[in-house]
């Protein structure tokens, strides 16, 4: 087990109506990162759901995809030697990674559960789609929004993070 | 320590349906065949934000000066990040039109090209039309259409070294 240390603050305070007339710069912080983190469990929840109905497991959809892509990269780009000699010979078990890996991160950031794991899996995809020859401006804010989820105790603040913390104090999946 | 906690009852529940509401929408789908793509549109979706294209579009006439070439520009780096909302919209509307910067071309009977100005031009997945001020472009054949709907010649996608290239 890594010796993440427990914090003392076990003692996360869970957003309540009252703490925004205790504290009300805090709570709508709170707010807005909870906001955030709900719009983009949902942009993960359906990115998958897309990948599923698209017959994304059973085609070689995602070969297909990075395949077009190849021709509007640079040839000496590091994306195509990404895309040509990892992603294209291991394409099958990549496109499950990806449709049930969005859908872990969907599921995750949404009920708040794994919250900090979820993000990081968000965080480790939006890098993958970055160096595989998808890098646009966009995913700088979309990496730094799911930083946010992992720095944060979001799912503490709301989600079943809390509940699971509290019963498991020592699990590293609920902090 | 307990690293790995039994999952709670709401928790199972919940992931339960989820995964067997998927595993039947997966079961239903059925991948499509590959269709044609349309003019500019990559296997994807919307010609993509980082790309440039060129269209060369020729006057079905003999009126060589007639002919254009269009250079769609990329999305600037405000507008890669204003892609975020493109795809938020894109939860309840799968396609969206896409707007982007065009320098307009035309020949200027020495072999070049020269700039006739800039534009927005309008990508459209759903008309499959690329709309520009003077005309539009049917991405489905390459139709090349004037203001007034009038055909007047064939587009097609070329690199970009056409227009360091010899114009007709």
């Amino acid at each position: 087990m890594t010796g993440i240390a427990v914090s003392p603050a076990s003692s996360v305070d869970p957003l309540r109506w009252a703490s925004f007339r205790t504290h009300p710069a805090r709570s709508l912080g709170i707010v807005l990162v909870l906001f955030n983190r709900w719009v983009f469990g949902l942009f993960y929840l359906f990115a998958a759901i897309n990948k599923f109905r698209g017959g994304y497991l059973f085609t070689d959809k995602l070969r297909a995809t990075l395949q077009a892509r190849v021709p509007e990269l640079p040839p000496e780009s590091f994306a195509v030697t990404y895309i040509e000699s990892f992603v294209v010979p291991l394409y099958v078990p990549i496109s499950w990674l990806i449709a049930w890996g969005e859908l872990a991160a969907g599921i995750g950031l949404l009920l708040g559960l794994g919250t900090r794991w979820a993000a990081g899996l968000a965080l480790f995809f939006i890098i993958n789609f970055a160096i595989g020859g998808f890098y646009d401006a966009s995913l700088i804010v979309l990496g730094a929004i799911a930083a946010l989820f992992i720095i944060t105790p979001s799912g503490r603040w709301m989600g079943l993070d809390r509940r699971l913390h509290a019963r498991y104090p020592g699990s590293i999946f609920f902090r | 320590m307990h690293p790995w906690p039994r999952v709670p009852g709401l928790v199972r529940i919940t992931l339960v349906g989820i995964l067997s509401s998927l595993l039947l929408a997966m079961l239903s789908s059925q991948a499509s065949a590959a269709a044609p793509r349309p003019l500019l549109a990559a296997a994807y979706g919307e010609l993509c934000t980082t790309c440039d294209a060129y269209l060369l579009c020729e006057a079905s006439t003999s009126v060589q000066s007639a002919s254009r070439l269009l250079h769609v520009h990329k999305h600037s780096f405000w507008g890669q990040i204003g892609t975020i909302w493109t795809w938020l919209r894109h939860l309840f509307q799968p396609v969206r039109p896409d707007t982007r910067h065009l320098t307009l071309y035309r020949p200027t009977g020495d072999g070049r090209w020269a700039s006739e100005g800039q534009a927005r031009v309008t990508l459209d997945l759903r008309s499959l039309r690329i709309d520009f001020p003077s005309g539009w472009i049917d991405r489905n054949d390459g139709g090349w259409h004037d203001a007034r709907d009038r055909r007047i010649g064939l587009c097609r996608s070329v690199g970009p070294e056409s227009l360091s290239g010899e114009s007709p």
